[in-house]
């Protein structure tokens, strides 16, 4: 591969979300998807987003702890929980065979999820 | 369904083959020519399409002034993308002066300086003090999140490194007289050059050799300026 930028910006495959919808209906509806490549592209999708929302709550919620406004325990709550999250996320992925390049988004104006 | 490789101003070699093999023909589009190939399904999002794809486009861009399109701009209706193109044949005209005899270089950091996301502990968390990872480990709250931060803040240190190595490499490659573009991907910042076709050997090796010094830096190129074509102001690229 010359490595030339064939991509949106950096020559490797990214999600757009429409055409990967497209991609899964089209495979489904031709079947040279099978029922699981559709299950496992619409969860990658589904844990796409999720991922995207916990990290933009977990930022949100280290700019309020760096800023004072969460007492300890509020910390130390908020932390439990996302940390959670995560581990669940980590299972998640494991269960659908999916990795942290799976679950790259790109989100238009927005930028990417990594 | 039409796939679009770029639109030239000039002459297209009539022998030359897209994806799947498939003879590239012309949408006249004014004064200028869309590049496509037809094809009865929609292209597949493979490997080998999208070198065959860049292949076109290199193809193209070595023959004739030439916006570069990036792989995966598919239209169903001929008719509706040359009326598309129609509405942009100004600014297209505009982007082949300024693209066109042109190659892109990119130089970027040689190492992800994005994170993919933090491990959780069960994987082993790899930021922070030693302490700070045992009290995640042990499922502190507030720990994880002081850990997250101090990954958040590992990396924009790392990207600000960064930026200031190719802002140095490019203060010594100004000389070269080229227009350079900023972009942010998940790599991280990378620093874009159009560079004039005939200028492209003696620019590569320059930069090689200039970011070859610190071994932090990587040069990719030279290529079609999908970057510039896909950033230059006013224009919207097809799709």
């Amino acid at each position: 591969m010359n490595g030339a930028p064939t991509g949106p910006d950096d020559g490797r495959p990214d999600i757009d979300l429409s055409r990967e919808l497209d991609r899964l209906l089209e495979g489904g509806r031709t079947g040279d998807a099978t029922p699981e490549d559709v299950q496992r592209g619409l969860a990658a999708l589904v844990l796409t987003l999720v991922e995207v929302l916990r990290e933009l709550m977990e930022r949100q919620a280290i700019r309020r702890m760096d800023a004072g406004s969460l007492d300890d325990d509020e910390i130390e709550r908020l932390g439990r929980t996302f940390l959670a999250l995560r581990e669940r996320m980590e299972e998640l992925k494991t269960v659908f065979g999916l990795t942290d390049e799976d679950l790259n988004l790109d989100l238009g104006p927005l930028g990417r999820l990594r | 369904m039409i796939h679009l490789y770029a639109v030239v101003r000039g002459v297209v070699d009539p022998a030359l083959r897209g994806i799947d093999d498939v003879p590239v023909s012309t949408l006249e589009v004014g004064h200028l020519r869309a590049v496509v190939t037809r094809h009865p399904e929609p292209v597949q999002g493979s490997e080998d399409a999208a070198l065959r794809h860049v292949a076109v486009v290199e193809r193209l861009a070595e023959g004739a002034d030439a916006v570069p399109v990036r792989f995966g701009s598919d239209h169903g209706d001929e008719r509706g993308l040359t009326a598309e193109l129609e509405g942009q044949e100004e600014r297209l005209d505009a982007l082949l002066d300024q693209v066109g005899g042109h190659v892109e270089f990119v130089i970027r950091t040689a190492a992800t300086t994005r994170s993919r996301s933090a491990a959780p502990p069960a994987g082993g968390p790899s930021g922070g003090t030693a302490a700070g990872r045992d009290r995640v480990a042990a499922g502190s709250g507030r720990a994880y999140l002081e850990h997250r931060r101090d990954e958040v803040r590992e990396r924009e240190a790392a990207v600000d490194a960064t930026r200031d190595r190719l802002r140095e490499v490019s203060r010594a490659l100004v000389a070269e007289d080229v227009a350079v573009l900023d972009t942010d991907t998940r790599r991280g910042p990378e620093r874009c050059f159009l560079v004039a076709r005939g200028d492209a050997v003696r620019f590569g090796e320059r930069a090689r050799r200039l970011t070859g010094e610190g071994g932090d830096l990587v040069v990719s190129g030279p290529w079609p300026p999908f970057t510039f074509a896909a950033a230059l102001p006013g224009h919207e690229e097809p799709r």
